[in-house]
């Protein structure tokens, strides 16, 4: 601690004839060289000063202009014309009068009223759609395109009430309702019986991309015997097919059960399963029960009369 | 935000300038942020010379300091020494003006306004007016205020200098583009951090051996009743050596600092010392008796005239000079000083251990004058500003004085 403590009375010189009136009478500087580099530091910082200053004003004028721009709508001169025409273009089935369900756009919409983008949004938020664009084409056209979702599958899920409704299984496993399809297209889709989750679900729906090749597949190659296919079943089949014992069931009115394995060739099982329907028509048609495609380089054929076949 | 003020304390002395850079933080309390000693030039006698060498100096030093704590001085406190400083003792007496004869703070003003009043010789300038105790009706007293009497007196020393030397340590100062607050004399300044309050109210007398000059304060009751400086210093020492051995100045400076001692004592009769002790060509022996007698003599005369103008002045009662003597500045690093000191004044004498709660480096006696100006920094010389701030000053200044 300081020792120092206080000295009684003051000890200050004021009034006449203090030095503080020779303080007062600043003459000319002393110039050495040290109080010369002070003095043009000191300029050096105020005018680093002023011009950080001026920096920080021309920038917050800047910004308030750049604010004050953003709450001003742009005036665009240019007059807007009104929507006369929108051209609606799928690669689809969706009729044009679906577009009308979707999209409501107002009468006397000029080219720059319409959002373009709210547009897209709702065309893709149908699940039929996989992707849409939306293109203002001047000076009065609307063009809409959209990518639709190609069926696989029919699949029967429970409707309000509990009555059972059809539905479309797409590539991706997307269940959708389907809109515009011809019957006959519809009526040759397969039905779908799903994979069961360990939860007890059965969506979402994996491995439904496999399920198209085999049926594009078999459609290729075994055009007559594919019309035959009325149930395809993923019970046996997770999604995976690398997976080990991975099978896809087919019910026909041919074969009651015909059993690929989901993770071989579907070309070679059908080519195998055309020898053996051949196979079988040569030697009298016998009823047959289930034909198991899956096992490696061999097929398992069972006869409803309960003989068992390898071919 | 905290407002704080960046003060320099500066001394020109004949042999060194110190600087000190201080922190006054908020008012409240002061950290001392960087120091700087450099070798004085055009400065003899504590009186600068030479403008422009001394400019020189004192600026290096004063960037040196800037440089060192990474900060700017705001304003400076300027410490005053030379033999141009004389001191006068003027005494204010008044009526008291109420007709219940109670003392009010229009007549103690006006007391002090009347021992201000004297008119100084054209060229002279007041640096101090430090003020003594109260007399009503004849009896001392510290504060007149509300008691009663009829005649107030109160006493004052002013310390006056030459204008044109003031003005040219102000000058020295203004060249940087510094304003000077305040302009203390190096005695006052030094007392202020190296006495305790008991010292002074016990009497004590401050001698401050710088190179050139000799600055002395004496306290009594708690008051500077006198101040002097005594135009001889530790250079006259080196100049008494260097013509006493024949040698120069440099190699005196040397030898006075390695082998001087300022006080005989017949043991040392057979005491031989050599010149530089490297055993180069040109060393040789001296007996120390001889060496001791020419600082002696030269010391003691110092001494000596202190005690005159002591005596002079009515104020030499060692009764009341009970804390004794305490020597500081850079020659009171002299061995045997304090004793020599002790046989001409006759006095306890001691030196000085430097102010405590400072770093090791700057209790040394050649930062007394610098510490004591920023001290006056930070509590003012003013008695009311003093007493505002005084009354916490001791906790405010548990940071005082400690280098960051």
């Amino acid at each position: 601690m300081i020792t120092g403590g206080k000295t009684k009375g003051s000890s200050s010189a004021g009034g006449s004839q203090s030095w503080r009136e020779l303080a007062g009478r600043r003459k000319k500087h002393l110039n050495s060289p040290q109080a010369r580099r002070r003095r043009q530091q000191r300029i050096l910082r105020l005018g680093l000063f002023f011009l950080a200053v001026l920096s920080l004003f021309g920038g917050g004028f800047w910004l308030l202009s750049m604010l004050g721009n953003r709450d001003e709508a742009i005036q665009i001169n240019t007059p807007s014309r009104l929507v006369e025409r929108i051209v609606f273009d799928t690669d689809g089935v969706l009729p044009d009068r679906w577009l009308g369900s979707v999209i409501e756009l107002k009468k006397g919409s000029t080219m720059m009223d319409v959002d373009i983008h709210a547009i897209k949004v709702d065309l893709e938020k149908e699940e039929q759609v996989l992707s849409a664009s939306v293109e203002r084409v001047f000076p009065s056209t609307l063009k809409i395109s959209v990518q639709e979702r190609v069926p696989v599958l029919r699949i029967a899920v429970e409707g309000p009430g509990g009555r059972p409704v059809e539905r479309l299984v797409a590539t991706d496993g997307t269940i959708y309702r389907g809109v515009g399809y011809p019957k006959p297209t519809l009526s040759n889709l397969p039905f779908l019986e799903p994979y069961r989750h360990s939860d007890g679900r059965i969506k979402p729906l994996r491995g439904i991309e496999r399920v198209a090749e085999l049926l594009a597949e078999a459609r290729g190659r075994q055009p007559n015997l594919a019309r035959t296919w009325k149930i395809v079943s993923l019970k046996g089949f997770s999604g995976d097919p690398s997976l080990i014992g991975q099978v896809i069931a087919i019910r026909s009115t041919r074969v009651p059960e015909i059993v690929f394995g989901a993770g071989s060739d579907f070309g070679q099982q059908l080519d195998r399963l055309g020898l053996i329907l051949e196979y079988v028509r040569a030697r009298g048609n016998p009823s047959l029960k289930r034909i198991d495609l899956s096992l490696r380089g061999s097929a398992a054929v069972q006869f409803t009369s309960g003989r068992i076949s390898s071919f | 935000m905290s407002a704080s003020k960046v003060v320099g304390a500066v001394e020109i002395g004949t042999t060194k300038v110190a600087v000190l850079l201080g922190e006054i933080l908020e008012g409240e309390g002061l950290n001392i942020i960087g120091h700087c000693v450099a070798s004085s030039k055009g400065v003899k006698k504590g009186e600068i010379q030479d403008l422009n060498a001394a400019s020189d100096c004192v600026h290096a030093a004063i960037l040196e300091a800037e440089k060192n704590s990474n900060s700017r001085i705001d304003e400076v406190y300027l410490a005053q020494t030379g033999s141009h400083l004389q001191g006068t003792f003027s005494v204010g007496t008044t009526n008291v003006s109420s007709p219940d004869n109670i003392v009010r703070e229009i007549d103690i003003e006006q007391a002090k306004e009347d021992a201000k009043r004297r008119k100084l010789p054209v060229g002279r300038t007041y640096l101090h007016h430090i003020q003594n105790p109260f007399s009503l009706d004849g009896q001392p007293v510290d504060s007149p205020l509300m008691r009663e009497g009829e005649r107030l007196q109160v006493g004052y020393w002013s310390v006056h200098g030459d204008s044109n030397k003031v003005k040219n340590s102000l000058r020295v100062i203004h060249g940087i583009d510094l304003d000077v607050n305040d302009i203390i004399i190096s005695s006052i300044a030094s007392g202020a951090v190296l006495l305790e309050d008991a010292e002074k109210e016990s009497g004590a007398l401050v001698i401050d051996m710088g190179g050139g000059t000799t600055d002395y304060v004496l306290y009594r009751k708690g008051y500077i009743v006198k101040t002097g400086v005594i135009p001889i210093g530790g250079d006259h020492i080196t100049n008494d050596l260097s013509l006493g051995l024949r040698v120069g100045r440099r190699s005196a400076e040397d030898f006075k600092v390695n082998n001087g001692r300022a006080y005989y004592e017949s043991a040392d009769q057979e005491e031989k010392v050599w010149l530089f002790g490297d055993l180069t060509i040109g060393d040789r022996e001296y007996p120390l008796p001889a060496i001791t007698k020419i600082i002696e003599a030269r010391v003691s005369e110092v001494f000596q005239i202190i005690k005159e103008q002591l005596e002079d002045a009515e104020l030499y009662h060692p009764a009341e000079i009970a804390s004794g003597v305490i020597l500081t500045g850079g020659s009171s690093q002299l061995d045997g000083i304090d004793e020599c000191a002790r046989r001409v004044l006759k006095l306890e004498a001691h030196l000085a251990q430097g102010p405590r709660g400072v770093a090791e480096e700057l209790r040394h006696p050649r930062y007394s004058t610098a510490l004591g100006l920023l001290h006056y920094a930070l509590t003012g010389q003013d008695e009311k500003q003093r007493s505002l701030k005084s009354g916490s000053l001791l906790r405010k200044l548990t940071g005082f004085f400690n280098f960051d």
